[in-house]
């Protein structure tokens, strides 16, 4: 006998009840004979719990009043039973998303908060700043006309649907298999939505109703868009792109591949170019004089297409999802690829804001242009080399052009990827030359192909890995595939007559493989000696320090090899036991750690000791913040993506090897990285002395309209002349003052000022304008003059202090503001005001 | 009239020392006399003394963040005003004390 039970229920996801908690509910409730309904008592929405799509068409939000239904022989029973599924185990399939999204983004800037934008963030992998008309690319055209497509009987029409639905149920099955992580998870709920029974039906109704396959997939395919996309979730909206998806796939397996067209690629104008993800293949085919940025809504970093842009040095943004939809409907797009946003049909205060921004960029490389030919050196006159990773031959250039003194990791697993067949010796010496050629003598260190489980290569046949950060990966492949090791070597060996060249291998861990190694490279070079092959016999052989065991035998390991270059990535994720892709670990990953700084010290000096030269090449390298320890270690080279090492550079060029040291040997006896963080902040903002007030400091005649574009021009001024340690702190830190009551005096002089540890050198900052401006909303006069007044947070009862107040004094003086507005240039205001403060 | 006073402000950079620069002028061309003590980024400047407090008539003191040692004045007339205030009409202040005393 039938009966009904229910019960309410408070919606507790925080994406609310998307494509994934839906199919998770609905592999709940297959087991359950009765029949459930979920309803949303925000909007009286009723939903089957066997259907994801009816369950998604709800809309139900966080926190939305539920009534759960439940009818059937067990009511009770299983209405209990599905209530401590969604208590428990429901809670906990939908975590990661939002917490991952929010830590990796940067704030936005004042300006950009203050406007309504149309926009997505994304991930930044080449950065940049690109502005166009957007290009969808690898938008499936459908060819096929459902007006006029051939069809058969209903009969054999629903035969012929059917067979194409298991077909890509088996494909996704399979491939949801062989991935993991988001694609898994992803993959598994297009799954569902392939089994949903409403989605199912609505197809083959349409079939028995008489449409073709085609048209009744179409059909289905815009009722449910439209249902997501009239959702008030924006998650849910972007969702409408997996119905697309999965539709589009469901036509090429009835119609076959040729359903869709090849998009048309041709770049008329200035344009940023949007995929889903995007072919090496296609992204070459593009007209690089016309493309200025591209935008990717799978998240992988490490793609070739990634690499090749970047090589190009063309801004990039991955994990955008949902571009494509955004970019349709806008006429012109703005990437930022520094903040990794991205903005459709900008507003004209956006574009503007876009305007100083380049314009600051610009000022910028041009400060540190002049470092392109200088070997990066200390105060004290102490060298690090500062050199380049690369991972195509093709970025070498690039890298050089921007000041790189050397190429101290060239990856080479990209040459094995996305392939039939491994690159042959020839193929493979073209390469290595070209590389060795742009070095131009400059030193050159190839690493030997580092393919594991989690860059899976078709003809390694390495299989699943339950942790392949841990398996068998890199070197441990060697002896299996000894002939693609040999043919490597050989190939690098004949290339370095080309140039200074080395050899480095990945994820050495024994004493035994460094020796195995240093045979098997003898035995190549006596190979091609005695086969009459030109080769440079004295080329080093070196491995990557990444594995903390070869820590402690670096005294035995110079004896088969000749030098290190610590992978600080791989090193910090065996030190510290903990994968940075899961969120739950990723605050142990941490190349602060002292525990960890501790050990590369031991390294670097251990090697020293033995006389072998080491380096760096992980992301720890990367950043100016570290390098007072990178210094302090006596590291003989950095290696570091090329857009970073002007900054790099140029950063060193203001330090000194002394204080490097002990701000190390402090950072050693530290007990958290927080501590080590704070402590390098604080070094990073001895700057050599530079006067309070300077003729860079005061901008005549300017062309802002508006007190926030007034403000980003001045901080943007400090950050150029090297007077901010964070430009963007600077200017929150100006703001906030702002907040507590606006610095506007009553004669059209505003004063806007702050304390902060973003600001590196105490300044006194100028501006009139060509136009004066309302300062806020409601002011009696208007502003047409602003002294910015920007302070050191550890600054107290210095000379520098009695400026500041001796300024402001001033400028309560008639006779001092009158004399100021006299003033009509640059120098002339500086000679006034320097008098005035006898500076 | 005997007027004394202490200014300080959030920051103090700029705005204690306008307020005291402001004060002093418009105290004076009225007639008055005036010692101002900043509490500023320069720490404590023309601290009052005991006897400064002792023949003042009365008090100043700006009210934006607290001021060190409001205790010191116990018994005198004292008058509370913010920072903006004292920038915006200086002249107000010293005529509403005026008139209060």
């Amino acid at each position: 006998m039938n009966s009904s039970a229910s019960f309410n229920y408070t919606f507790p996801l925080p994406n609310g009840l998307h494509a994934r908690p839906a199919s998770f509910i609905e592999e709940a409730v297959k087991s359950y004979s009765d029949s459930i309904t979920i309803t949303n008592l925000r909007n009286n929405k009723e939903a089957d719990a066997r259907s994801v799509l009816s369950m998604i068409a709800s809309d139900i939000a966080l926190d939305d009043p539920i009534l759960v239904k439940v009818t059937g022989e067990k009511a009770e029973s299983t209405l209990n039973e599905f209530k401590i599924f969604l208590e428990t185990e429901f809670l906990t399939c939908d975590e990661p998303l939002a917490v991952v999204e929010n830590k990796q983004q940067k704030p936005l800037p004042h300006m950009l908060r203050s406007e309504e934008l149309q926009s997505l963030r994304g991930v930044s992998v080449s950065p940049g700043i690109a502005r166009g008309v957007p290009l969808v690319l690898g938008e499936p055209r459908l060819t096929l006309n459902p007006e006029t497509q051939d069809k058969a009987e209903v009969t054999e029409e629903l035969a012929r649907f059917d067979e194409a639905r298991q077909h890509l149920k088996a494909q996704l099955e399979h491939q949801a298999e062989t991935s993991a992580g988001e694609e898994k998870a992803i993959l598994k709920a297009h799954l569902s939505l392939l089994c949903d029974e409403k989605l199912v039906s609505s197809i083959s109704e349409g079939i028995t109703g008489g449409l073709s396959i085609l048209s009744a997939i179409l059909k289905t395919q815009e009722h449910f868009t439209q249902v997501l996309e009239s959702s008030s979730s924006e998650y849910l909206q972007e969702r409408a792109l997996d119905i697309r998806d999965l539709c589009s796939k469901l036509i090429v397996e009835t119609y076959g591949e040729d359903s869709f067209e090849k998009t048309d690629c041709q770049l008329m104008a200035d344009t940023v170019c949007i995929a889903s993800s995007l072919a090496p293949s296609q992204f070459l085919s593009l007209d690089r004089s016309f493309l200025k940025g591209l935008v990717l809504e799978a998240g992988g970093t490490t793609s070739h297409t990634v690499i090749l842009a970047r090589s190009f040095g063309i801004p990039v943004m991955v994990g955008v999802e949902g571009a494509r939809s955004l970019a349709a409907g806008g006429n012109q797009v703005i990437m930022d690829a520094n903040l990794g946003l991205l903005v459709s049909n900008p507003s004209e205060n956006v574009g503007r804001f876009y305007d100083l921004e380049q314009s600051k960029q610009e000022r910028l490389s041009q400060r540190r242009e002049k470092y392109i030919d200088q070997t990066a050196v200390t105060l004290d006159g102490h060298r690090i080399e500062v050199a380049a990773n690369i991972a195509s031959a093709e970025e070498a250039e690039a890298a050089f052009a921007q000041g790189a003194e050397g190429v101290g990791l060239f990856r080479t697993e990209m040459l094995y990827m996305d392939r039939t067949e491994p690159p042959c010796e020839e193929e493979q010496f073209e390469i290595y030359r070209k590389a060795l050629t742009s070095a131009n003598g400059k030193p050159v260190i190839i690493r030997t192909m580092d393919i594991g489980g989690d860059k899976p290569v078709d003809y390694f046949n390495i299989g699943n890995e339950e942790n392949p950060f841990l398996g068998y990966r890199a070197v441990r492949l060697y002896p299996e595939y000894l002939n693609l090791f040999h043919t490597q070597l050989r190939a690098i060996l004949r290339a370095s007559q080309y140039g200074q060249c080395k050899i480095m291998v990945p994820m050495v861990a024994t004493l035994a493989e460094a020796k195995w190694l240093r045979e098997v490279f003898n035995s190549v070079v006596e190979a091609l000696k005695v086969e009459g092959v030109e080769h440079n016999p004295d080329v080093q052989l070196g491995i990557m320090l990444e594995v903390p065991s070869c820590a402690f035998i670096i005294d035995q390991l110079v004896r088969y090899v000749d030098f290190f270059s610590i992978g600080s990535n791989d090193l910090t994720q065996y030190l510290l036991a903990a994968d940075r892709g899961n969120s739950k670990v990723e605050h142990l990953y941490d190349s602060l750690n002292p525990a960890f700084l501790r050990l590369l010290k031991h390294v670097v000096s251990e090697a020293h000791k033995a006389g072998a030269w080491v380096g760096m090449c992980g992301e720890f390298a990367g950043s100016p913040e570290h390098l007072p320890v990178l210094l302090g270690l006596g590291l003989d080279e950095v290696s570091l993506s090329a857009p970073r090492i002007l900054e790099l550079k140029e950063a060193i060029s203001q330090l000194t090897l002394e204080d490097s040291k002990q701000i190390l040997e402090q950072a050693l006896q530290l007990e958290t990285s927080e501590e080590v963080a704070e402590l390098l902040k604080g070094a990073s903002q001895k700057k050599e002395a530079m006067p309070i007030l300077a003729e860079h400091s005061i901008i005549m005649n300017a062309d802002c309209r508006s007190k926030a574009e007034v403000i980003k021009t001045l901080v943007d001024n400090l950050d150029v002349n090297g007077r901010a340690s964070d430009v963007f702190g600077a200017e929150e830190a100006i703001w906030d003052r702002e907040a507590i009551s606006p610095t506007m005096l009553g004669f059209g002089i505003a004063i806007p000022h702050c304390k902060s540890d973003s600001i590196a050198v105490n300044s006194i900052s100028i501006m009139k304008l060509a136009e004066p401006i309302l300062w806020n909303e409601g002011d009696q006069v208007m502003t047409d003059t602003v002294f910015m007044l920007t302070v050191r947070a550890s600054e107290a009862g210095s000379v520098h202090m009695q400026i500041f107040a001796q300024l402001a004094r001033r400028i309560m003086r008639g006779a001092f503001r009158d004399s100021l507005a006299a003033c009509t240039s640059e120098q002339e205001l500086l000679e006034f005001i320097s008098s005035e403060l006898e500076l | 009239m005997n007027i004394i006073a202490v200014t300080a402000c959030s920051t103090g950079i700029a705005e204690t020392y306008m307020a005291a620069e402001v004060l002093e002028r418009c105290a004076r061309t009225r007639g008055h006399s005036i010692k101002v003590e900043t509490q500023g980024a320069l720490g404590i400047l023309d601290a009052l003394s005991s006897q400064d407090i002792e023949s003042a008539d009365i008090a100043i003191l700006t009210n934006d963040i607290a001021i060190n040692g409001n205790d010191r004045f116990t018994g005198l007339k004292t008058f509370h005003v913010s920072i903006d205030d004292i920038l915006e009409s200086p002249q107000d202040i010293i005529l509403a004390i005026h008139s209060e005393s």
